[in-house]
C-alpha cells in the first residue's frame, strides 16, 4: 500500500507518496520517481542502493524536527505545523514570533500601544548579537507574551499586533 | 618561578577543554568554574578540580570576577589562564589577579590596555613604523580644508562614528562632491544610534582581505612571528575560515608582514601570545588594523604548520621560562585550513539557533585536528557563543589540505541542530576558495548561490526522513527542561504510520 506524507521543507509542504516491499522503496516527490533498495538499517543509520551506487544515511528526529545527514549535506525538516493559525480568528491579530532563541533585553511596547511600521516593539539579545523586533506594519498592540530578562525559543510568539 | 601546581581555566567550550589538557600533560594540576547550563562539559569532567558559579548569564559566571578570584583563592591556584573572549582582554582583571597574588597567563596588563584602545594602538603602530590605515580624526575641517584632508587619504574613502560598530553609522564616499553631504548624515546617524555624533575618516579598501601575524614574546624581550594566517572568510565581521599559510601573499609581503608584526610588538615589550591583526588591499599594500592580546580562536592552524604548541608556551613564559623551541631553527611547512562549526543557520542570515546533540560522530584520521567539547546528548543553548568546535586539516601543500578538508566536512555528523557545516563545505569546494583568490566580502557574494542550490531535499534526504529508525527518535520527555520548542513528536510518528 502506498503511503502519503508531507514533510515540512523550508517554507513549504512537499508532499511525499512511496511503498515499500521487503528491501525495495519507490517514492515519488516533487515531480521525480525515485527507486532504492534499503540495504541495512541500525540504529541511526539507512544504507540504500540508489542509482547503482550504496549509501548511507544518518538520521535522528526530536522534537525540533527530523534531522538527516547525507553524503552530499545536511538537511532538516520541521515538525508539521500545529494546527494554530497565524491570524487568529475573530481578533484579527496577527502573532509575530522570535527569529533566533535568545533574551529579550528590551520590551519597548505594552497592549493598547498605537505603533507604526517599522517601529521597534523589542530587542531579543542572543551572544553578541542583538535583534530588533520591528512591526511588519502599523496599528495596535494587542498582547505582550513575554517581560524582558526572559529567554525565549526560536519560533516562540512574542506579541500580538493588531 | 618554578612549575606551577595549580592553573585555574577561566572558560568554557572547546578552549576550556584544550587548555585543561595542555595543562595536564605537562603535568599541572587544573581547575575549572563552569555555569549550571556547563555542569556536565568535558571540561569539568576531565578537570581535576571544578567548581559551580551560581546562574548561567556572562555576567553571573564567565565574567564574573569576584566569583572567579574567591574560586582561585579557595582552591589555591597559582595562576589564571582566561583563554579567548570573555576576562581574556580585560586589564582590570589582569591587574585584579596579580593583586591577588596570581599570575594572569597573557601579556602585562597595561599592554592589553594599551593596545586595546583603538586610537592608542593605532598611534602605537604608527610610531613603531607599522603602516596605518589612512585617515582623519578629531576636529572635522569644512570646505577647501576638508577637501584637502579627503584628497591626502583618497577616494572611496569611508565615513564612520567614533562610538560605532558593526556597520551602523558608516558609509562609503565615492567622491568629493558627495563628501559634505554625507558626513553631515552620518554624523546624525551616528548621534541617533550612539549617542555621539562624532565621526571619523578612513581610507576604503575594495575588496580587502584580513591577515594576521601570530606572534609570542618572552621574558627577556625577545617576540617571534609565528607564520601568518589569512581569515578573510567571515560573516558579520567574525571569522569562518582561516589558513595558513595565506595562499595570497608572496615571501617578501610574508616577511615584511611578520617584521612589521614584531617591531610593534617588541616596541610595547610584548609577553605571551598575541596577533597582530592586517587589512590587505588588492595590491597587498597592508595596513594595521588591531592588536588581540590573548590566544586566538584559530590558533590551531598556526601549531600545525609550526610545530609549537602556544599554549604550552604561554604557560612556561608565565612561569618564567623561556620558548620550548628554538626560534631561529623555526620553519612553516605545510599547509593547516581550519572551519570553524558554529550553531547557525546560514539559510536564517546566520542567526544562531538552538538544539540537542543527538547523533555525533566526529572523523578522527591523519592530518585532522578536531578541538570540540561537544557530546551527544548535550543541549546547545543561545546563552554563549554559537561556536561548537573547530575542525583543522593538514596537509603537505595547500592542495592536499583542501582535500582532507571536504572529505572532513562532509564525513563529520552532527545531527540535532541547524548548523553551519554545508555552508562550510560549499565555500571550501567553490572557485574562489580553491583558486586562493578571496576577500571579506567573498561570503556575501557566495551566498545567492547557495540558497539556490538549497531549493529541494536530495532523494537520500527524503528516503531518511520518511524512514527515521525507531532508535533515533527522541521523545520530548527525553529532552532537557530548558528547551521549549514548539512541535510535538505525536506528529512527527505520522511520518511512519500515515
Amino acid at each position: 500500500m502506498a503511503l502519503k506524507n508531507k514533510l515540512q521543507w523550508r517554507d513549504s509542504e512537499l508532499e511525499c507518496e512511496w511503498r515499500r516491499e521487503g528491501a525495495e522503496v519507490r517514492l515519488t516527490y516533487g515531480g521525480q520517481e525515485v527507486q532504492a533498495l534499503l540495504l541495512e538499517e541500525s540504529a541511526h543509520f539507512l544504507e540504500f542502493q540508489i542509482d547503482g551506487k550504496v549509501e548511507k544515511v544518518a538520521c535522528y528526529s526530536d522534537a525540533r524536527g527530523v534531522f538527516v545527514h547525507t553524503p552530499s549535506g545536511n538537511f532538516f525538516f520541521k515538525p508539521p505545523k500545529k494546527a494554530r493559525r497565524r491570524t487568529k480568528a475573530g481578533t484579527g491579530g496577527e502573532e509575530l514570533t522570535a527569529p533566533m532563541p535568545g533574551k529579550l533585553l528590551k520590551v519597548l511596547v505594552a497592549s493598547g500601544d498605537e505603533v507604526k511600521q517599522g517601529d521597534t516593539l523589542m530587542i531579543l539579545e542572543a551572544m553578541k548579537m542583538e535583534h530588533p523586533i520591528r512591526a511588519p506594519h502599523g496599528g495596535k498592540v494587542k498582547s505582550v507574551y513575554y517581560q524582558e530578562g526572559q529567554r525565549v525559543s526560536q519560533g516562540e510568539e512574542l506579541l500580538e499586533l493588531q | 618561578m618554578s612549575p606551577f601546581q595549580k592553573i585555574l581555566i577561566a572558560n568554557r567550550g572547546e578552549i576550556a577543554l584544550r587548555l585543561v589538557q595542555a595543562a595536564k600533560e605537562m603535568g599541572r594540576r587544573t581547575v575549572v568554574v563552569y555555569s549550571q547550563a556547563d555542569k556536565d562539559s568535558l571540561a569539568v569532567q576531565q578537570a581535576e578540580e571544578s567548581y559551580a558559579l551560581e546562574g548561567n548569564e556572562v555576567g553571573e559566571t564567565y565574567l564574573n570576577v569576584e566569583q572567579i578570584l574567591a574560586v582561585a583563592k579557595q582552591c589555591g591556584a597559582q595562576a589564571v589562564h582566561p583563554g579567548y573572549g570573555f576576562l581574556s582582554e580585560n586589564a582590570d582583571f589582569a591587574e585584579r589577579c596579580a593583586a591577588a597574588g596570581l599570575v594572569f597567563i597573557g601579556p602585562k596588563p597595561e599592554t592589553i590596555r594599551q593596545l586595546g584602545d583603538k586610537v592608542i594602538s593605532k598611534r602605537m603602530a604608527d610610531q613603531a613604523g607599522v603602516p596605518v590605515i589612512p585617515g582623519h580624526q578629531g576636529e572635522m575641517p569644512k570646505g577647501k580644508a576638508l577637501d584637502q584632508v579627503a584628497a591626502k587619504i583618497g577616494f572611496p574613502l569611508m565615513i564612520k562614528a567614533s562610538a560605532g560598530g558593526g556597520g551602523k553609522g558608516m558609509r562609503i564616499v565615492a567622491g568629493p562632491e558627495q563628501l559634505a553631504d554625507a558626513l553631515a548624515a552620518a554624523s546624525r546617524e551616528a548621534a541617533a544610534y550612539f549617542g555621539n555624533p562624532e565621526v571619523f575618516l578612513e581610507k576604503y579598501l575594495e575588496n580587502p582581505r584580513h591577515v594576521e601575524v601570530q606572534i609570542l614574546g618572552d621574558n627577556q624581550g625577545r617576540v617571534v612571528a609565528l607564520g601568518e594566517r589569512e581569515c578573510s572568510i567571515q560573516r558579520r565581521h567574525q571569522k569562518m575560515i582561516e589558513e595558513s599559510p595565506s595562499p595570497s601573499i608572496d615571501d617578501k609581503v610574508r616577511r615584511d608582514l611578520a617584521a612589521a608584526a614584531v617591531n610593534l610588538a617588541e616596541a610595547v615589550g610584548y609577553v605571551s601570545a598575541g596577533t597582530v591583526e592586517f587589512i590587505v588591499d588588492e595590491k597587498n599594500r597592508f595596513y594595521f588594523l588591531e592588536v588581540n592580546t590573548r590566544l586566538q580562536v584559530e590558533h590551531p592552524v598556526t601549531e600545525w604548520v609550526t610545530g609549537v604548541d602556544l599554549v604550552k608556551n604561554q604557560i612556561l613564559i608565565a612561569e618564567g621560562e623561556g620558548f620550548n623551541f628554538d626560534p631561529d631553527k623555526l620553519t612553516p611547512r605545510g599547509h593547516a585550513i581550519e572551519c570553524r562549526l558554529y550553531a547557525e543557520d546560514p539559510e536564517n542570515q546566520f542567526l544562531p539557533s538552538e538544539g540537542r546533540v543527538g547523533l555525533l560522530r566526529e572523523p578522527a584520521r591523519p592530518g585532522v585536528r578536531i578541538d570540540s567539547s561537544l557530546y551527544e546528548g548535550q543541549e546547545i543553548l543561545s546563552l554563549y557563543d554559537p561556536m561548537l568546535a573547530k575542525l583543522t586539516v593538514f596537509g603537505k601543500n595547500r592542495k592536499e589540505a583542501l582535500e582532507k578538508m571536504s572529505a572532513l566536512l562532509r564525513d563529520y555528523i552532527l545531527l540535532g541542530i541547524r548548523h553551519n557545516l554545508d555552508f562550510l563545505r560549499f565555500v571550501v569546494d567553490g572557485a574562489a576558495f580553491q583558486s586562493g583568490h578571496y576577500h571579506t566580502h567573498t561570503v556575501a557574494q557566495l551566498m545567492p548561490e547557495f540558497l539556490a542550490g538549497r531549493q529541494e531535499p536530495v532523494p537520500l534526504a527524503v528516503l531518511g526522513a520518511l524512514m527515521v529508525p525507531r532508535r533515533a527518535v527522541t521523545t520530548a520527555a527525553a529532552m532537557g527542561p530548558a528547551t521549549g520548542t514548539a512541535g510535538s513528536l505525536a506528529g512527527l510518528e505520522g511520518f511512519r504510520n500515515a
